[in-house]
């Protein structure tokens, strides 16, 4: 009977790559880690700063700021109505 | 032999059987505790709170939102200069220098100093570089309006575990909607306790709250605002509340009472102003009541706005009680058009009499009178309507003008609602549409509750109510070139069994365009000073609002 060396020397080879692989796979892993957590710091530091201008957005742009500014700067209420809109066709009284 | 062989066999096989059963017991069974009791060994869950949603009015701004804000907490094994430390703490935040310095000189690794702190405060505490004194982000409840419609909205307080909790208005009637799910982690900690990472993986994920997409006019509130809040303080009222109704669909415009509370510091206002007057206050209506009688009246035929009064010519008596008109003046064989233009008790005990306790009682109930009218906000109650074998005519005659019943203004202005909308009533509601987390809206549709009065009543009921805003006491302060329908409202108080002889509730309900309405509109003043009627009050602040309105919603006179 033929010994299978072929074989054998196969599964060697291959059980050695694959420990190569993993070392390989692993330390670049392991390399990473600062990196990805870098970003996760970085995503979470552009979230709070976007809800931190949010929240100026909606305060500058609130009814009650935008009307106490108008009232500093002179404007008043509108008196009469005025429409564009919904006037009646001359056409249409007729 | 045989026997021995299939007797050992079957022991080897009831063994594995055993050893089966125990796997599955193990691994099946048990296997969630398992898997919690080894994580536990390593780690240990933590909670990770939802975003709430937000509620966002009809022009998608959000009148509720969510700020980042800090959690500072200090190491007190860390800390070097204890005193110097609590001084430098206190004074930045502005909190009391001994609580501080109680919470530092504890033996522990972890307190918490103070919470809801503003970004720019931590900045400040950071630049300090104190050492074992750290921040926690967190969220925190947002009103960018600061107190608009403030008893629409409710507030977010603490449940009794210490998380958010929505509490009146729509945060406390959408509050499982809003607050979303809390999230499940398992956080990795070292030998000595330490957390070593942030998360380990996600046991349960975390979902945050649907946004509430409301009806609710920005604009609109503002000015209804704007216009109750002099006026309240113009007449002298120890309260005030108005709201603005679309007829044909139920939705709320704007919806207003004075005085408020800040929902952000809520805790600084007494209790008694958190709930929402409007759907939770109960009162007499006086006269804004005698529509609906009228309406009742003419549905069933029993009078046209001819048929003429012929027991107006002076005070009525009922059972012993002699009912009087508000200013003592009688018209002989007055017409029902004028009955609600003069606003005449007598005419409308008339009325009520022709209508019968029987006829009363229906078509309040087709009015949605006695009955919530399941508005989306917390805290809605209805006083019942008494059963019919407890009338008495004299109710019954007082009834027909608005008193000896109580209701809620919510479901005043539903039912009148329904004679702007050709009789038909709507459910009245804040909430149009819910946008879930995942970006998709579900739409939310208006709701008929039913036709208490016919297309045909409901337009002679408009004319009539017409003519009581163009000829009738509030006059004076109508808007020349519109057409708007509308009744003033007188009502007495009751205390300990008898009226109040000095103090009223005036109020003015209405809806305008009359032809084609665009809103309705209820305002109630609450024991005003300066005058006690309606018509010198609350109506003048109606019109004030309408002109408001008409002019926003771009409708040109003469409609």
């Amino acid at each position: 009977m033929k010994k299978p060396f072929a074989i054998i020397g196969f599964l060697i080879f291959v059980t050695f790559l694959l420990s190569i692989t993993r070392t390989v796979v692993l330390n670049s892993m392991a390399t990473a880690g600062p990196l990805l957590a870098k970003v996760t710091n970085d995503l979470s530091h552009y979230e709070s700063d976007n809800a931190i201008l949010g929240e100026q957005v909606y305060a500058k742009s609130s009814l009650n700021n935008i009307a106490s500014r108008a009232e500093k700067m002179g404007f008043v209420n509108q008196k009469s109505g005025f429409s564009l809109t919904n006037a009646i066709p001359i056409a249409a009284v007729r | 032999m045989n026997w021995r062989f299939r007797f050992i066999l079957g022991l080897i096989t009831l063994f594995f059987l055993i050893v089966i059963a125990r796997l599955f017991y193990w691994q099946v069974v048990k296997a969630q505790e398992l898997s919690i009791m080894g994580q536990l060994q390593y780690g240990k869950v933590i909670t990770t709170l939802p975003r709430r949603g937000e509620i966002k009015t009809s022009d998608g701004f959000p009148i509720a939102a969510n700020k980042i804000t800090y959690r500072v907490f200090a190491n007190p094994k860390e800390v070097k200069d204890l005193k110097e430390t609590s001084e430098l703490i206190s004074t930045t935040l502005g909190i009391d220098i001994a609580s501080v310095s109680a919470s530092l000189v504890l033996d522990r690794f972890w307190v918490s100093i103070a919470m809801g702190v503003e970004t720019k405060v931590k900045n400040d505490l950071e630049k300090l570089n104190l050492p074992g004194v750290g921040f926690e982000e967190q969220y925190t409840r947002f009103y960018p309006e600061a107190s608009m419609a403030a008893h629409l909205v409710g507030f977010v307080g603490m449940d009794d575990l210490g998380r958010p909790k929505g509490y009146f208005g729509l945060e406390g009637y959408y509050n499982l909607l809003l607050k979303g799910r809390e999230g499940k982690a398992i956080q990795i900690h070292d030998a000595f306790g330490r957390p070593i990472i942030a998360k380990l993986g996600e046991v349960e994920r975390q979902i945050d709250g649907s946004n509430l997409l409301l009806s609710l006019d920005r604009s609109a509130q503002f000015l209804v605002e704007g216009r109750l809040k002099e006026g309240v303080e113009k007449f002298g009222a120890q309260s005030g509340m108005a709201a603005v109704i679309n007829p044909k669909t139920g939705e709320i415009l704007a919806m207003a009472s004075f005085p408020n509370f800040d929902p952000t510091n809520y805790a600084n206002s007494p209790d008694s102003v958190y709930k929402n007057p409007f759907i939770s206050d109960m009162y007499e209506p006086g006269s804004t009541f005698k529509p609906l009688v009228m309406s009742s009246a003419l549905d069933l035929k029993l009078v046209t706005p001819q048929t003429k009064c012929s027991a107006c010519a002076g005070p009525v008596s009922v059972s012993g009680y002699d009912i009087h008109t508000w200013n003592d003046k009688y018209y002989k064989d007055i017409n029902m058009t004028d009955v609600i233009m003069h606003s005449d008790n007598t005419g409308m005990v008339f009325v009520a009499q022709k209508l019968g306790v029987n006829g009363m009682i229906k078509y309040l109930q087709r009015f949605g009178i006695g009955d919530l009218t399941g508005v989306d906000l917390q805290g809605e109650i209805s006083p019942k309507i008494k059963p019919e074998n407890l009338w008495y005519a004299v109710d019954l005659a007082t009834t027909g003008f608005g008193q000896g019943i109580s209701i809620t203004p919510i479901e005043l202005l539903s039912a009148t609602s329904a004679i702007a909308n050709n009789g038909q009533r709507m459910q009245p509601h804040v909430v149009n549409g819910i946008e879930n987390p995942d970006g998709s809206t579900v739409k939310i549709k208006p709701k008929s509750l039913g036709n208490p009065i016919s297309p045909e009543t409901a337009k002679v009921m408009t004319e009539i109510m017409v003519n009581a805003v163009n000829k009738g006491e509030a006059s004076w302060a109508r808007l020349k070139g519109y057409r708007i329908a509308g009744k003033t409202g007188t009502a007495s108080i009751p205390i300990a069994g008898h009226y109040d002889p000095t103090k009223t509730i005036a109020s003015f309900i209405g809806f305008a365009p009359a032809s084609n309405p665009k809103f309705a509109m209820f305002v109630i003043l609450n024991r005003p000073t300066s005058s006690i009627y309606g018509a010198e009050t609350a109506a003048p602040i109606f019109f004030d609002i309408a002109k408001d309105l008409l002019i926003y919603y771009g409708i040109p006179p003469g409609e």
